[in-house]
């Protein structure tokens, strides 16, 4: 069962004191949650080892909140004594680098930071025996504590043989599992038995399935299979409800985008997959919005690293899309508190690469916003038109006075949505029609508009009414033009300004002429 | 290996079946799924056993070994989130409805199992305090009761039972005040439950079934108390086990009057279990009139 083993520490090294211990755990994880995430790694390392090797369906990772413990199970390959025991070893890891997904070694003692105790219960198949490993970190933290008070030293595996126990009992010979316990979780930490929170992360950050709800699941997933060829994930439950990826409403159909090594174009180093927002503006919750890395399918860092790494303009336009990015090239490899990839030559030129996403991402964004305009064009004029037409048949007295703001209001509807007609996608034809129906319509009511002011002489025209002098004419039509072009976006603001201008104007020059 | 410390014996598993059959009677007449309250150990025989007729367990445990063991045995037998577990002493948590990590009961249980509950005397107040706690906790609910407690052998008549001898023994004469023969057989009866040659269980046998028996009835019970059995469990330690059904009277501010009467349960036979057979012990104690 064990393939490779590999010190991370060396031999000289052992003798480190026992303190550095107490730094390793307590300093890696200031988030509590990735102590969480730490053990659910090496469940998962367990269970995709199980499933390499046997067709087992029911293979799953169990979370429990039990206070004042959390439990993580899983019944993957399990550990025979000689691996559990070598759990008291601190620099061993089975795991190498690249190959399993707790590379780091020590991530196997990250509860020791947060619980009182650390219990490993576990039975490899095949074996009618189960072995049970009771590391006792509150203990083991005293004596450090001691131990610098007296400025004594002592060998880190000796410090952590005497507070741990190695026990066997009898297990039936095909059950195989392994059980961690956080046995007594510290005040510090007691977030973690914040039942929505854990879900919350975990269903973020662990290599869990896409929700069956989430119509593009099976697409998404297909489309990651074909690529990433270690693509895994794993049934995990949190106290008996299970937990998968958060995902989001009214999503266009995904889609995808391979990062090409610079050198050899053959070869890929990553995989996005997005869906576009199919609303305006960016996908709601914004925490699930936007791009996540995906190392081994566990997340690296949040939907702002991505947003940071691969977005060199219009950072923004990243929200309006939620969607993956796996890494395949396995040289990126993350940080330990995996918030980023360690700093690396391979991880530059990644994310170097990667703006291809941001590229092909913010001109999706910008042409899809330049289509929602003009739709939002054509509609706005739909109802414009239609109310000046109601208007106009009404022979709404308004309209004498305010006239030349209703030129306007149609002025500005033809000339938008001739503007925009072309972002109008080809296959859209009923907006397109739309479009076309309301310029006629409208080019024919700015006719009617039009004589309605002549046929009411002298009474629409406030420049005749207020026998104004030509300069005073000019003055007019100067500040008429300077708002319309001021509110070209916006006809009913301007219908307000001019209705306003032309009170005061009334008012000002009524009184001169009397 | 590490030394047991606890184990399941046959005797006990066949103490399981009288208590399956009573389980089952109570899944049929409430006609729905069970809610269960007990102590079940690393390798929770007794939730294994009745997991069909339970809805949800809340389990008590003391020891932390045993905690891991269980909640191991919850997970690989599929039935994580239908238990709870609570950390601590039960005879605190019965009192306080909650452990120190404030993981509550949830009242009322239709089955509580009190298994392994310390030997039953009155000195220990705490004891009496934790099953009064549950029974007023339990009020309005009808629910099936059952305890084990260790036998503890001695030669001589502890204090506490005797002051509950002499109190059984008095309400007794109140049924015979015109009747002096029938007081002295009485005393002369009394007097061998009290004497130090006789086995503790007989004693045992009368004063658990008529502690819970008043004390349930002053809470709106009425009480029907089953033969109580004799066996010894793990590590050869003898054991009584009762079962007791508890059943919610007409909120009446006086006392429930069950359908047995305190004669009746002074004669119940002890059932006794050995070698996987349960059957009624030879030896009895002597009977009382009426
Ligand atoms: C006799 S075993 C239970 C066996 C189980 N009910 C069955 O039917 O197989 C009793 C369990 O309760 C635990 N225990 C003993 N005294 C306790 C106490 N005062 N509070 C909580 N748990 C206790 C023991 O550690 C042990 O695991």
């Amino acid at each position: 069962m064990l393939k490779k083993s590999k010190l991370i520490i060396k031999p000289k090294e052992e003798y480190a004191y026992g303190h550095i211990i107490k730094a390793l755990a307590g300093g890696l994880y200031p988030n509590k949650f990735h102590v969480i995430r730490e053990y659910i790694q090496n469940a998962f390392d367990a269970v995709i080892d199980w499933k390499s090797s046997k067709n087992d369906k029911n293979i799953a990772i169990t979370v429990s909140i039990q206070k004042p413990s959390i439990f993580i199970h899983d019944n993957g390959t399990g550990m025979d004594r000689h691996t559990l025991n070598e759990y008291r070893k601190v620099g061993f890891s089975k795991k190498i680098i690249g190959e399993s997904v707790g590379f780091r070694g020590i991530g196997k003692l990250a509860g020791i930071s947060i619980a009182k105790k650390l219990i490993v219960t576990t039975s490899p198949f095949g074996t009618a025996e189960k072995y049970t490993l009771v590391f006792d970190a509150e203990a083991m933290l005293k004596d450090i504590d001691e131990l610098k008070k007296k400025r004594a030293n002592i060998p880190l595996n000796t410090l952590i043989e005497k507070h741990t126990k190695l026990s066997s009992d009898i297990e039936e010979k095909d059950k195989h599992y392994t059980m961690v316990e956080l046995h007594e979780i510290k005040s510090d930490s007691k977030i973690l038995f914040d039942k929505a929170k854990l879900i919350d992360y975990i269903s973020k950050n662990a290599p869990v399935p896409f929700d069956p709800n989430f119509s593009h699941a099976k697409d998404i997933e297909d489309g990651i299979k074909k690529f990433v060829n270690d693509y895994g994930c794993v049934d995990l439950s949190v106290d008996a409800q299970k937990i998968y990826k958060p995902f989001a409403q009214n999503l266009k159909a995904p889609q995808l985008i391979v990062v090409p090594d610079s050198k050899d174009k053959k070869k890929f180093i990553a995989l996005c997959w997005y869906c576009e927002h199919q609303d305006k503006g960016q996908v709601k919750p914004i925490e699930i919005s936007g791009l996540v890395y995906r190392y081994k399918n566990f997340a690296v860092g949040d939907n702002y690293l991505t947003r940071t790494t691969i977005w060199n303009t219009s950072s923004h336009l990243a929200f309006y899309f939620i969607g993956e990015v796996y890494i395949i090239d396995t040289s990126i490899v993350p940080t330990s508190q995996r918030d980023d990839f360690e700093q690396s030559a391979n991880r530059d030129k990644f994310y170097k690469a990667a703006e291809i996403i941001s590229n092909q991402l913010n001109v999706v964004a910008r042409e899809s916003s330049d289509v929602r305009r003009a739709e939002e064009y054509v509609q706005r004029g739909v109802e414009v038109i239609s109310s000046i037409d109601t208007d106009v048949k009404r022979k709404e007295p308004s309209l004498k006075v305010l006239g030349v703001q209703k030129i306007a209001e149609i002025v500005n509807v033809i000339d938008n949505i001739e503007k925009r007609k072309k972002n109008i996608p080809k296959e859209d034809k009923k907006t397109k029609l739309l479009a076309n129906q309301v310029v006629k319509k409208a080019k024919k009511l700015l006719k009617e508009v039009e004589d309605a002011g002549k046929s009411e002489k002298g009474e629409f025209d406030i420049v005749k009414k207020l026998k104004l002098e030509s300069q005073a004419e000019q003055v007019y039509t100067t500040a008429v033009r300077t708002l319309k072009d001021f509110f070209v976006e916006n006809p009913e603001d301007l219908e307000k300004a001019l209705k306003a201008f032309h009170q005061n104007l009334t008012k000002v020059f009524s009184k001169k002429t009397e | 290996m590490l030394p047991k410390k606890y184990a399941t014996t046959d005797n006990k598993e066949r103490v399981r079946v009288e208590d399956t059959g009573l389980i089952k009677k109570e899944y049929v007449r409430k006609k729905r799924k069970l809610t269960y309250l007990g102590m079940p150990s690393g390798e929770m025989r007794d939730i294994l056993a009745w997991k069909d007729y339970f809805e949800k367990c809340t389990a008590v445990e003391i020891d932390d070994q045993m905690r891991n063991q269980l909640m191991l045995n919850v997970i690989n037998s599929g039935l994580n989130g239908k238990i709870s577990i609570l950390y601590g002493d039960i005879e605190k948590i019965l009192i306080k409805g909650s452990d120190e990590f404030n993981n509550k009961l949830q009242f009322p249980y239709d089955v509580v199992f009190l298994d392994c509950f310390g030997t039953i005397v009155y000195r220990e107040l705490q004891r009496v305090k934790a099953i009064t706690s549950l029974i007023e906790k339990q009020k309005g609910s009808d629910f099936l009761l059952l305890l084990t407690f260790n036998i503890r052998e001695r030669k001589y008549c502890d204090q506490s039972i005797g002051t509950v001898l002499n109190k059984i023994e008095k309400e007794l004469l109140g049924y015979y005040l015109q009747d002096d023969k029938a007081k002295l057989k009485i005393n002369k009866i009394m007097g061998w439950y009290k004497a130090d040659k006789t086995e503790e269980m007989y004693r045992q046998k009368i004063f658990g079934s008529y502690f819970i028996k008043t004390m349930a009835e002053e809470r709106g019970f009425k009480v029907h108390v089953y033969p109580p059995i004799f066996y010894l469990g793990f590590k050869g330690s003898p054991m009584i086990h009762f079962a007791f059904k508890l059943m919610s009277g007409t909120e009446s501010p006086t006392k429930e009057v069950s359908d047995q009467t305190i004669f009746n349960i002074i004669n119940l036979n002890i059932k006794e279990v050995s070698n996987g057979r349960v059957f009624v012990r030879k030896q009895q104690a002597p009977t009382v009139g009426m």
